[in-house]
């Protein structure tokens, strides 16, 4: 019946009429209300006329004649009570005195400020861009000392004029005055030493800061009329201009090489405090709020409302466009500031303000990744990476090799090599927060015939869209049937229909995107003349791609529990291809592996300063673990390339042992040993070589090896070079107890031992002859090789490692000849396999029913 | 008009007048959301056997065929193959009568050789009494037709209402005349303002929308009608999902109220016949379904395959 009569009403020129003029007038009062509010805060702003002036301060005159009426009271009203707090009578001129020597102190100090405001002024003001120059005008210390001193002279001039009316001498009015006249002297030494911070213009940022929080908050939920349009587009207004005088200060203290003092880093700070602070105020902010900046879109005729289709058929007129938001214009404005701001600081060296800065640049991606923001956070870390690389690529080439140049830029390099490796984890640590159960959580809180309900519920900025487009929809379902139809599930469903194509969206930037960041940092790194920074972003690049691994693991849980939880298939759904992107990050994996590998070569021979980190050493044990990872996966062409890179770097760092330098005889056998484990390294994984091969019945990872080996040990040197290794594995042999890195090879025999244990086992009976104890059948490994059977069912018997294995079928042969007696064990070994060749062959000639399985 | 009364080859006649000159200009000026409303009420209330493969639906007969078939052709198509597509196309035709005025009257003629012939009667002008009814003649025709009014006994005329869970025939009929009278482009002063001028009057065409979609929703509540809109500007998927089920589920009411009158038909023609539709979804079985349906137990894909016209 309402509708009905609503919809008669709304036929009549009249009703709009009265709708708009009722609107306008609603209007006019909020503007107006808003005004008085916003006058009353700002003081003595719009004092332009004497009449303004009067009007300004008159509030501030009543004060202080209500303030002095109240002093006379109570002193009066207490003295009656207690006598000895009157003041005697002949001290009433005294009094008089004081009060008129006050108002006098309070016009000098009023003076003295503003001479020196307006030393400030012209000396330094008189030059910059007007936005700043507005600055001082708006320093609020100031502002508020001077509104002090104004107010006690004129308490003391009503006092005078009280007294000489014939009020007596108030004992209160004397102590108030007195304590405020304090306040003001010293007051005044300290606004006096703060006048001299007005001559770097970027002390006053804080008053910016201080105005951008109030306009931020006046769009947020609870500001006054948030939800109204022309007050957004206010708050907008005056936002941008607070942003223009910061980018201005920005570019102007940038500009002046003076002035990038110790306040710089505070405004860069608070510029990057403020967009961690504007990144989860936004969830209160309505997307479609006229605090974000307006951008045309325009509609498709196919997909439009028939109503406004109908409208522009009838009128002959194309569709209107709507207005879309732009969410990032804020971000857009600061972010240049920061940028800037590094890259000054590269420029300066300032390498402990941008560690620092580092650290709250980090936070501020911590934040968008635990929203789940990673193309922001990928475009912010794209940008940063920029700005720092094209000051340091300016560094002069002979400046760069210092060691004191080289370690700060070293130092950049990892601090932004650094920022995925903590942002893939935050955002990993935060993945439980978009799936459904958490959403739904947010969601069960939602009133939604209250629009504000959303804005509390802590949705991410992103997903405010769908929620408002929801609450008219719900609304309208009320509005017919008295009651809610869309039910709960479904609404989950599309939040988290369209939280499935930013989960989808954020696997792609983590695996593909993100190390491509990398590769425009190295290669950038690269051209420069120290490798110091290249090796650094590499060894980081490295620690993301490891912990990427773990992730994917979770990402993919995460994503498969979502995709269980569904409950329609109609929506846009979007799945991750997780195979898809697990292929890409193992390419990223050989890849990383491969330049690691060809890195460790180039620069195994470079010295290394204590102070720069060895990436050398990191990537030796990562090619390692690589080329037994090939051997495991029966991957020649990967052990190809890494295997001729990881011997060369091998001996390359060995050589480089310089055991002359040690004095001490046990230093120097540490010494020793240390580099020694080194090659005892590639003997294991050669050795290990030689295994596998022979479980995979492919000769071709053998025949790497051993052609590696063969041209190592071809040319003059062989005999030297076969002594010489024959020694040192003879030597660190003998020694007692664990060798240097031992504990570390055997996680290779460790996980080699566990890649037999799949093997299939069965059990055969032992051969029955004559007089032949009876034994327990024997158990045999299912395999062709007498080696692999060998050391499979043997694996904690025989203690066989790889070096082993290398030394029996590969250095033993080339050093018995030359004279070289080895251990016994390595043709023992060689014995053992034999016996087990001819036991195989045994088993394999009896017939088949003799043999249990 | 040059014929007066509706004549058959064998000479039968009606004794109400079956077309007056109004009728023609019945499109003229007709609000498009009033015409798409009663376009779709009897769109599809039984399946298109010309159009789609021969779905499930069954006529079962109690009765003699050979009596019941001529009242069948008599209302619904000629060309029908069996008995099912007899009365679906007869349930069809009387629906779309219905869903025109809210109201369908036949006279019952029967011709020279004493077949039965049904002519549909305009409800303009048209009174029926419990024993007589009485047409008056709209004041352009009276000249031409050289009479006022016509009188007939009832037991002449076969009448079908829309059935009062749907609103009755006088709710149909307001209805349709609360849809005729707003159009959803917006007010008159705007109609005509608007391509001519700008909108000094502060009209907003978003609140308009929003209230007159609101308005037709409610006036058209019992029937669930969509609006033809899937634009999802208001509503969400469910919530269509939803009318449409409702929807459906009015439309087998309707249908099946129409069946209920045909039998009568046959009893008033003194014909032994009864007859229904089956292995079609009943009303109650559409509402099951739609409840299934929000608690997420069908799919939407399914629901919308349940909700086809026709089905």
């Amino acid at each position: 019946m309402f509708s009905r009569l609503y919809m008669k009403i709304m036929q009549y020129r009249l009703f709009w009429r009265l709708r708009t003029a009722w609107m306008t007038t609603a209007f006019w009062a909020a503007k107006t209300r808003y005004r008085l509010r916003a006058r009353n805060r700002s003081g003595f702003q719009a004092a332009t006329t004497f009449w303004a002036i009067f009007s300004q301060t008159k509030s501030a005159i009543i004060l202080a004649a209500v303030v002095g009426i109240a002093l006379h009271l109570v002193g009066y009203l207490i003295a009656r009570q207690y006598p000895w707090f009157d003041l005697p009578e002949q001290k009433e001129d005294t009094y008089a005195t004081l009060l008129g020597a006050v108002a006098s102190i309070c016009g000098v100090f009023i003076a003295l400020y503003y001479t020196a405001i307006a030393t400030v002024g012209a000396s330094i003001y008189a030059v910059v861009p007007n936005d700043i120059r507005y600055l001082l005008n708006r320093d609020r210390a100031g502002n508020l000392y001077l509104k002090f001193l104004s107010f006690l002279a004129y308490l003391g001039l009503f006092l005078i004029a009280a007294h000489i009316y014939g009020l007596r001498p108030s004992w209160l009015a004397l102590v108030f005055v007195s304590v405020c006249s304090g306040v003001g002297v010293f007051a005044f030494v300290y606004l006096g030493q703060h006048a001299f911070n007005l001559f770097d213009p970027t002390k006053l940022a804080g008053t910016i800061f201080r105005d951008m929080h109030k306009e931020l908050e006046a769009a947020m939920l609870g500001g006054y009329r948030w939800w109204d349009g022309p007050f957004q587009n206010a708050a907008r207004q005056r936002m941008d201009r607070q942003l223009r005088t910061l980018s201005t200060l920005s570019d102007y203290v940038a500009s002046k090489q003076h002035l990038r003092t110790a306040s710089y880093p505070e405004l860069a700070a608070g510029t990057v405090r403020f967009l961690m602070y504007y990144q989860r105020a936004k969830r209160a902010i309505p997307a479609n709020s006229a605090w974000y900046e307006p951008r045309p879109v325009y509609r498709d005729w196919y997909r439009a409302h028939y109503s406004d289709v109908k409208v522009a058929v009838e009128t002959g007129t194309s569709l209107s466009h709507v207005q879309d938001r732009d969410p990032l214009w804020v971000e857009r404005r600061l972010l240049p500031i920061l940028y800037t701001y590094v890259s000054c600081s590269v420029e300066q060296g300032n390498l402990d303000d941008l560690s620092s800065m580092g650290g709250l640049v980090q936070e501020y991606l911590e934040v968008l990744f635990q929203d789940g923001e990673i193309t922001r956070g990928a475009q912010v870390l794209g940008e940063l990476g920029e700005a720092v690389f094209k000051t340091i690529r300016a560094v002069p080439a002979a400046e760069a090799t210092k060691l004191e140049t080289s370690l700060k830029i070293l130092g950049v390099a990892e601090l932004l090599a650094a920022m995925p490796v903590f942002s893939i984890v935050t955002y990993r640590d935060a993945l439980p927060q978009f799936q459904p159960h958490a959403i739904g959580r947010k969601l069960a809180g939602i009133r939604w015939n209250r629009k504000e309900s959303i804005y509390k519920a802590e949705l991410p900025a992103r997903l405010l869209p769908e929620a408002e487009d929801l609450v008219p929809k719900l609304a309208f379902e009320r509005a017919v049937y008295d009651r809610q139809i869309t039910p709960d599930w479904y609404i989950l469903d599309l939040f988290m229909a369209m939280e499935s194509g930013r989960f989808v969206e954020n696997g792609k930037l983590l695996v593909g995107d993100v190390p491509n960041l990398y590769q425009t940092w190295k290669d950038l790194a690269k051209s420069m003349a120290s490798p110091w920074a290249y090796m650094v972003i590499l060894s980081r690049e490295w620690e993301y791609v490891h912990k990427l691994g773990h992730f994917l693991g979770v990402y993919k849980q995460a994503g498969e529990k979502a995709v269980v939880a569904r409950k329609t298939t109609s929506l846009r759904w979007k799945d991750a291809s997780f195979g898809d992107l697990e292929k890409l990050h193992e390419l990223q994996w050989r890849k990383l592996l491969v330049e690691m590998s060809g890195c460790a070569r180039t620069y195994a021979s470079v010295e290394r300063p204590q102070s720069y980190p060895d990436c050398v050493g990191q990537f030796m044990h990562a090619v390692a673990d690589g080329i037994l990872a090939a051997l495991l996966a029966n991957d020649v062409e990967m052990l190809k390339v890494l295997y001729a890179s990881y011997q060369t770097a091998c001996f390359v760092r060995y050589s480089h042992m310089d055991l002359s330098k040690f004095t001490d005889i046990d230093v120097m056998e540490r010494e020793f040993r240390a580099v020694g484990a080194i090659v005892l390294d590639l003997f294991d994984l050669s050795g290990y070589a030689k295994l596998l091969a022979e479980y995979h019945k492919n000769p071709e990872l053998w025949k790497v090896v051993t052609d590696a080996w063969d041209g190592y040990f071809s040319g003059d040197r062989r005999e030297v070079r076969i002594k010489h290794l024959a020694t040192l594995l003879k030597t660190v042999d003998d020694q007692v107890g664990v060798t240097q890195r031992e504990i570390l090879r055997t996680n290779w025999e460790i996980a080699v031992n566990h890649f037999l244990s799949k093997l299939p086992t069965h059990h055969e009976p032992w051969p029955v002859t004559e007089g032949s104890p009876l034994r327990p059948p024997e158990e045999v490994v299912g395999h062709d090789s007498a080696m692999v059977r060998l050391i499979a069912k043997e694996m904690n018997g025989l203690s066989i490692d790889g070096i082993d294995i290398f030394a029996a079928y590969y250095l033993e042969p080339l050093s018995t000849p030359l004279g070289i007696e080895m251990p016994g064990k390595y043709t023992d070994f060689k014995e053992y396999v034999d016996n087990e060749e001819d036991a195989g062959r045994r088993r394999r000639s009896k017939k088949p029913e003799e043999t249990t399985t | 008009m040059t014929r007066r009364r509706q004549r058959w080859p064998g000479r039968a006649e009606t004794r109400l007048d079956t077309l007056f000159s109004s009728n023609r200009g019945d499109l003229e000026g007709m609000n498009a959301d009033e015409h798409n409303f009663q376009g779709d009420v009897a769109n599809g209330i039984t399946p298109y056997f010309i159009y789609s493969e021969r779905p499930t639906i069954t006529a079962e007969l109690a009765g003699d065929k050979a009596q019941v078939a001529p009242i069948l052709q008599e209302l619904g198509d000629d060309n029908a193959r069996d008995t099912t597509e007899q009365l679906c196309d007869a349930v069809m035709e009387v629906a779309r009568v219905l869903a025109w005025r809210g109201r369908a009257v036949f006279e019952i003629a029967r011709d020279d050789q004493g077949a039965v012939r049904l002519a549909t009667i305009p409800g303009e002008g048209l009174w029926i009494f419990p024993w007589f009814c009485l047409q008056i003649i709209p004041k352009r025709d009276r000249e031409r037709l050289k009479k006022r009014y016509n009188i007939v006994r009832t037991n002449r005329l076969w009448v079908v209402k829309v059935p009062l869970a749907l609103g009755g025939h006088w709710g149909y009929a307001a209805m349709k005349r609360h849809l005729a009278a707003i159009d959803h482009l917006g007010p008159n002063f705007f109609r005509r303002d608007f391509p001519v001028s700008l909108n000094p009057d502060g009209y907003n065409f978003q609140t308009y929308g929003w209230a007159l979609d609101v308005f037709q929703e409610i006036e058209t509540r019992k029937w669930h009608w969509d609006r033809r809109d899937t634009s999802f500007d208001h509503t969400t998927e469910m919530y269509y999902v939803y009318k449409k089920f409702g929807f459906r589920a009015a439309q087998v009411i309707l249908r099946d109220h129409v069946v209920s009158e045909i039998n009568r038909l046959f009893s008033i023609l003194g014909i032994q016949a009864s007859m229904k539709l089956t292995k079609t979804p009943t009303a109650a079985e559409l509402l099951e379904a739609r409840e299934k349906f929000l608690k997420g137990q069908i799919p939407i894909k399914k629901a919308l395959a349940m909700c086809r016209l026709g089905s």
